[in-house]
C-alpha cells in the first residue's frame, strides 16, 4: 500500500465519519466504518471530562473474549479510552491516524450537541415567555392562576401544588394542583420572607406522613393590601438551576402583572356599576327635591340643595296647604352618601303625607320624631325646622328641631336668629316635645333657612365658610329679587371653597315677603 | 384625627384631636368600644379638637345611650368654644354632659 493510497482511503473514511451528526447515527456510521474497514466486530468509546463527568460512553462489547485498548487524544480537559474486541493481530497504522479523528469528531459532535440543547433551551425559553405574555389579555384571575402554577410546577417539576391570592392576609382566591386542603394549615403555620423564593421547611412528621420532599413558596407581588403565593411540592428532593430559576422570576412577573390587571378589572367593574347605581339614586333624589316652588302674591321664595357625594340627607320643600297656607320645610339628616339619602327619603314620605292633616309646625314636628324614633334610626338624626306662613305671608309659625337657626333679615339690616324652644333634632328621644314661636313679618323682610354645609363650606387653605361670612352675604344681596340672592349666597360660597370638595350637602331656602 | 387614652381609678380618659367627621368616625369607633362595659366614667377631653360634624355628634349620642344603659357615664370636656357651640345649637347639651374647661380632669 503506497502513502497516497492510504491518504485517499483516510479521506474517504473521514468524510464517512463526518458525515452524520446525529448521536445515533454518528455511532451507527462509526459501527459500519470499524467493521468494513477494519474488521472490528464490537467497541467502546468512553470520554470523561476533567472533572469525571461522562460525555460519551457507548459500549457494544458483549463478548468476554479479549480486547485491546487505545487512548483518545483530545484537549487538556477531557480524555477518553477506545477499546475493541477482537484485538488486532498486527499494527494498523491507518487505523491509528483514522482514531486521531474519531476523537475530534466525537469531541465536535458532542460540541455541536450541546449548542443545539442551548438553542433548544433558548427556544424554549421564548416560547415559554410568549405563553405567559398570552395571560396579559386574560381577565379570569382563576384561569391566570391556573396557568402560573401549571406553568411553574413544570418547570420544577413538582407534582402538587397550589395558587393563592390574599387580601388583607385573608384568602381570597385558590386554585389547586391536587394539593390537599388539609395540609395548607400546616404550611400557613411556617414563617415565610414573602419577598423571594424559599425552600420551606416542614415538621418532620407530617412531611413523612404526605411523602413530601421539597416544598417550595414562590410569592407573587400584588399591588396595595393584596399578594398572592404558589407552592408547589416534589416527593423528591429539587434543587433549582440557573436557567429554571430565571425562568420561574419572569413567570411570577408575568403572572403578577396578569393578576394585577384582572384584579383592576374587577374593581373597575365594581365601581362603575356602583357609579351607575349612584347616578340613578342621584336622579330619583333630585325629584324628590321640589323643581319649582309654589310662589304667593305675598311671598318670593327660591330654594336649592347640592349633596356633598352622589346623593345626600339634606332636604327641603315647600307645600301649600288645604287651608290656603304655605309650609316650608329644610331638614339635615345626620351623615352623608346613601345611609342618609334613604332617611331623606323616608322624611320627605312623613312630611307630605302628614302635612295635609292641618297640623301646627310643632305637631307636625313631634309625630315626624314620634315616627322616626319608633322606626330606629341606626344612630343617626335629623335635625329640621318647619315654618307655616298664613295666605297673605304676614304671619309666620315655627317650630325647630335643633336646627341651624333660620337668618331673619329685617328692615334696617337687623338680624335676629330665629328658633323655637331647645327641641333635640328629630330621631333622638321619642319622648320629645317641641315648642312654637309665632312672629309677623314686613314688607321687605328676609328669611334663610339653611343646611350646616353652608356654614361648614370649606376653603382650600382648610378655613371654614362660618355663619358671619353667611350673614354678610346674605346681607350684601338683601335689594336683589330672591332668586339672584340665593344665587349671589350659592356664588359666594362655591368660590370661597375653590377647588375643595363640598365638606357637607348644602341647602339654602330664602323667603322675601312683598 | 389622634386618639390617646389613659386610666385613672374607675375614669377612662380619652383625648380626641383634630377633627371628628365621617371619615375618622370608624378610628374613634373602635377606640371607644372598648371603654363599653369596663371604667363607671368615660371623659373625653377635646381640648384640641377642632371640628366634629354631625355624625360625629350621632356617635357620641349613641355611644352615650350605650354607656347609659351600662350604668357608665359619659362626660365631654374642654371643648373649644366654636365645637360647644355645634352641641348647643342641636341642644345636644341636654342630653349629653358638657363640662366646661378641665373642671373635671384635673378632680
Amino acid at each position: 500500500m503506497t502513502g497516497s493510497g492510504r491518504t485517499a482511503n483516510i479521506d474517504r473514511l473521514l468524510e464517512q465519519l463526518y458525515e452524520h451528526q446525529e448521536a445515533d447515527e454518528f455511532y451507527q456510521n462509526l459501527t459500519c466504518i470499524m467493521r468494513d474497514a477494519f474488521s472490528v466486530d464490537q467497541f467502546e468509546v468512553k470520554l470523561t471530562t476533567a472533572k469525571g463527568k461522562k460525555l460519551i460512553d457507548w459500549d457494544s462489547i458483549q463478548s468476554d473474549g479479549e480486547t485491546q485498548s487505545f487512548p483518545l487524544e483530545l484537549d487538556g480537559d477531557n480524555f477518553g479510552q477506545f477499546k475493541i474486541t477482537p484485538p488486532f493481530t498486527r499494527t494498523n497504522p491507518i487505523f491509528f491516524s483514522f482514531l486521531k479523528h474519531v476523537a475530534i469528531a466525537i469531541y465536535v459532535n458532542k460540541t455541536l450537541q450541546e449548542q443545539e440543547r442551548l438553542i433548544e433551551e433558548s427556544v424554549f425559553h421564548v416560547q415559554a415567555l410568549e405563553t405567559l405574555g398570552q395571560m396579559l389579555t386574560e381577565l379570569d384571575t382563576q384561569l391566570i392562576l391556573n396557568r402560573v402554577l401549571k406553568f411553574c410546577m413544570d418547570l420544577i417539576g413538582a407534582e402538587v401544588g397550589a395558587a393563592r391570592i390574599f387580601e388583607d392576609d385573608q384568602e381570597i382566591e385558590k386554585v389547586s394542583w391536587g394539593l390537599p386542603d388539609l395540609f395548607i394549615p400546616h404550611l400557613d403555620k411556617i414563617k415565610r420572607d414573602g419577598s423571594k423564593i424559599q425552600i420551606l421547611k416542614l415538621d418532620e412528621e407530617i412531611k413523612g406522613s404526605y411523602s413530601l420532599e421539597t416544598i417550595f413558596s414562590v410569592p407573587v407581588p400584588l399591588k396595595a393590601n393584596r399578594h398572592a403565593e404558589l407552592i408547589m411540592i416534589s416527593g423528591v428532593e429539587m434543587d433549582m438551576d440557573m436557567i429554571r430559576t430565571q425562568l420561574l422570576d419572569s413567570c411570577v412577573l408575568f403572572g403578577a402583572q396578569a393578576l394585577q390587571k384582572a384584579l383592576d378589572h374587577v374593581e373597575d367593574v365594581k365601581r362603575q356599576r356602583t357609579a351607575e347605581q349612584l347616578e340613578v339614586a342621584k336622579k330619583i333624589q333630585e325629584r324628590l327635591l321640589p323643581d319649582s316652588l309654589p310662589a304667593t302674591d305675598h311671598l318670593q321664595m327660591a330654594g336649592l340643595s347640592i349633596p356633598a357625594q352622589s346623593v345626600g340627607g339634606d332636604y327641603y320643600d315647600v307645600i301649600g296647604l288645604p287651608d290656603g297656607n304655605t309650609l316650608a320645610f329644610v331638614a339635615d339628616v345626620s351623615g352623608k352618601g346613601i345611609p342618609a339619602a334613604l332617611h331623606m327619603s323616608g322624611l320627605r314620605s312623613l312630611l307630605r303625607s302628614q302635612a295635609q292633616l292641618g297640623k301646627s309646625p310643632s305637631e307636625l314636628l313631634g309625630t315626624i320624631n314620634q315616627f322616626l324614633t319608633d322606626d330606629g334610626m341606626e344612630g343617626s338624626f335629623i335635625t329640621a325646622c318647619c315654618l307655616v306662613f298664613s295666605q297673605d305671608g304676614k304671619e309666620v309659625s315655627l317650630a325647630t328641631a335643633g336646627h341651624e337657626p333660620i337668618l331673619y333679615l329685617k328692615g334696617g339690616d337687623i338680624f335676629e336668629p330665629l328658633e323655637a324652644g331647645d327641641g333635640l333634632p328629630l330621631g333622638l328621644r321619642a319622648s320629645e316635645t317641641y315648642l312654637e314661636k309665632s312672629f309677623s313679618l314686613e314688607e321687605g323682610d328676609l328669611l334663610l333657612l339653611y343646611s350646616d354645609g353652608a356654614i361648614d363650606a370649606r376653603s382650600e387653605e382648610r378655613e371654614r365658610y362660618g355663619s358671619d361670612r353667611l350673614k354678610e352675604s346674605f346681607t350684601n344681596k338683601r335689594e336683589e329679587p330672591v332668586e339672584e340672592l340665593l344665587g349671589g349666597i350659592f356664588d359666594d360660597l362655591d368660590s370661597f371653597r375653590g377647588k375643595e370638595p363640598w365638606a357637607d350637602d348644602l341647602t339654602l331656602l330664602a323667603f322675601k315677603c312683598v | 384625627m389622634e386618639i390617646s387614652k389613659s386610666e385613672r381609678h374607675d375614669t377612662v380618659i380619652l383625648e380626641v384631636r383634630g377633627e371628628i367627621e365621617v371619615f375618622s368616625l370608624p378610628t374613634l369607633q373602635k377606640k371607644v368600644e372598648s371603654c363599653l362595659g369596663g371604667a363607671d366614667q368615660v371623659i373625653l377631653d377635646l381640648k384640641d379638637l377642632t371640628y366634629i360634624d354631625s355624625a360625629g355628634l350621632g356617635f357620641l349620642v349613641n355611644f352615650n345611650d350605650r354607656l347609659q344603659t351600662r350604668d357608665q357615664r359619659l362626660s365631654l370636656s374642654n371643648l373649644q368654644p366654636h365645637v360647644e357651640k355645634t352641641f348647643r345649637i342641636m341642644h345636644l347639651d341636654k342630653i349629653l354632659d358638657i363640662r366646661k374647661g378641665s373642671e373635671l380632669l384635673l378632680g
